[in-house]
């Protein structure tokens, strides 16, 4: 009698801490409204986000855009295709951004027009322009306009660009000798 | 009784019943062990405040890899130091787990150790929740329950639990009911009646206890804001514009009246020579000519008013009062011009030829 009782004693309190599993649960599933329906284990990946860029697809992660780079005169102007790729497991938006380092400051970099299009290269050597729609721009005596988004870019597709360097005619004499290092941002961010 | 009772178990044990009860043994440990893990785990998060945290990206790694379970304790965002990790929420509403970079002003600057830059946005917090430790892997194994069969299951088996433990009436309670008469037998049924409402109530408490605190315990999912980038960059540098070089003087083959300035056209040029510009100096008085890129000489005339030095030397009065003095230096700068405006430096001679009076009747200019 005793033992039965004790027995039976012995399964309440294990059906009743088997209840904690809800508590547990419950905690977890919670999960679910985070994550907007999907479950959790879903939406875990195992995600790297990278992108490449340089003359055609790839993934190199720095490229030196191949336009002459000494002797440059008012009115010369380059321009190169650039590819961005998304070597990224998963699809990722991006921005494209720029920036300029000038030796001596306020100089060479600030003069010049830099221009990313969604055209092509056209006209050779040093009087080369891009055609179709500007995406980012710097105007001459200014600051690169604002980081430009680009939407989602597919795992392992790529988008074409086209980039021109210019300095204009009426970039002061004194610019003479004074050297920029021009830079553009591909920065893919996903999660924030 | 016990006596008679192992008789009667030993009756009943046959093959298929034994595996029943094994069974039954196993899901009620099992369902105790993991119940009491919950909950004592659910228990230390609410007691200490902790906040568990689940690595839904692996921008943290290789240190914490994605699916890892992180606990996490809050403290205030001011007493961060670089290095610390913590975890943020961002104005988009999504948890970011990142080290720290820089903690000033109260705005957190924070860096994914697997990413190549700091988060773009800085974080404007009172509050984070420092990461005490992470474990790989569990964090997968608890989204893992997370899904609904899952949980459909564990509360079938907890109800069944429940009902086995509190509810059914088991063999010896028929045993009892069949061999026990009066009020043994009467007392017997208040008991499991009594039984029975103890496991229905315990149960609705349960659930009404378990569901807030499952809320309140909620383990959070961070995600390690990803940043990948890549640069093209180029390094541009302005020409110097190469000057002319060379320069020199001619006299005529007769006569005293002119000069021939000459220069070499500049090599080695990033974009075609525009024009020369010349410059004549005499006693102060400038005056600035163009020559064509295709000409690299220019000659200075005493006669032709209109020409360069000629103009110059109107400036100037009656020469021969000018020249009373003794003679004059004629200097002379030439400097390129190129296509697009700039210019070379100038290459310049302050007395390439002289102007002096001959025979107090007349002047002249003789190359230096």
């Amino acid at each position: 009698m005793k033992r039965t009782q004790s027995a039976r004693r012995s399964m309440q309190i294990k059906a009743m801490l088997s209840l904690g599993m809800l508590v547990g649960l419950g905690a977890v599933s919670t999960l679910a409204s985070w994550t907007g329906g999907a479950t959790a284990t879903a939406h875990i990946t195992a995600a790297t986000v990278s992108l490449g860029i340089g003359g055609t697809a790839g993934g190199a992660t720095t490229y030196t855009v191949p336009i002459t780079g000494s002797n440059w005169y008012p009115g010369m102007s380059q321009a190169q295709k650039l590819v961005v790729t998304n070597t990224s497991t998963v699809a990722v938006p991006y921005s494209i951004s720029g920036s300029f380092t000038d030796v001596p400051a306020a100089g060479l970099g600030l003069a010049m027009t830099l221009l990313v299009s969604d055209g092509a290269v056209q006209g050779t050597t040093s009087n080369a322009t891009c055609s179709g729609a500007q995406i980012l721009k710097k105007d001459a005596m200014a600051a690169f306009t604002a980081p430009v988004n680009r939407g989602s870019l597919a795992a392992g597709a790529s988008d074409t660009f086209c980039v021109q360097y210019q300095l204009p005619l009426g970039a002061a004499n004194t610019l003479q000798g004074a050297t920029t290092s021009m830079t553009l941002t591909f920065t893919a961010t996903v999660g924030s | 009784m016990r006596h008679v009772n192992r008789h009667a178990r030993i009756g009943r044990a046959k093959a298929s019943t034994a595996l029943g009860d094994r069974l039954t043994r196993w899901a009620f440990n099992g369902g105790a062990i993991l119940g009491s893990v919950c909950l004592v785990f659910v228990a230390l998060t609410l007691i200490f405040g902790l906040k568990p945290l689940i690595f839904t990206s692996g921008s943290m790694s290789p240190g914490i890899p994605t699916g890892s379970l992180a606990l996490a304790v809050p403290m205030p965002a001011a007493d961060t130091v670089p290095g610390q990790v913590v975890s943020v929420v961002n104005t988009q509403g999504s948890r970011i787990t990142h080290r720290v970079v820089t903690a000033a002003d109260g705005a957190l600057v924070l860096k994914g150790d697997a990413n190549a830059l700091a988060d773009l946005e800085p974080y404007t917090v009172d509050s984070v929740d420092k990461v005490l430790f992470s474990v790989p892997g569990l964090g997968f194994v608890i989204s893992w329950f997370s899904q609904p069969w899952v949980a459909f299951l564990a509360g079938l088996l907890c109800a069944l639990l429940i009902v086995k433990a509190f509810i059914l009436r088991d063999s010896e309670d028929r045993g009892r009911d069949g061999s026990q008469d009066g009020p043994g037998r009467h007392r017997h049924r208040k008991e499991q009646r009594a039984r029975q409402w103890l496991g229905t109530g315990a149960l609705v408490t349960a659930i009404a206890l378990a569901v807030p605190l499952g809320v309140a315990g909620t383990i959070h999912p961070t995600q390690a804001a990803f940043e990948g980038k890549a640069v093209a960059s180029a390094t541009l540098a302005a020409a110097v514009m190469p000057a002319p070089s060379g320069l020199g003087c001619q006299d005529p083959a007769s006569g005293n009246k002119s000069v021939t300035v000459n220069w070499v056209a500049p090599s080695n040029v990033p974009v075609a020579v525009d024009h020369y510009k010349i410059t004549v100096t005499v006693g102060g008085k400038t005056s600035v000519g163009t020559v064509p890129a295709s000409a690299t000489s220019q000659i200075l005339s005493l006669t032709d008013a209109q020409g360069l030095l000629g103009g110059l030397l109107a400036l100037l009065g009656n020469l021969l009062d000018f020249l009373l003095t003794g003679p004059k230096s004629v200097g002379v700068s030439v400097v390129a011009v190129y296509s697009g405006g700039w210019e070379s430096t100038a290459i310049s001679n302050s007395s390439l030829a002289e102007i002096s009076s001959y025979a107090l009747v007349s002047t002249r200019i003789l190359c230096n």
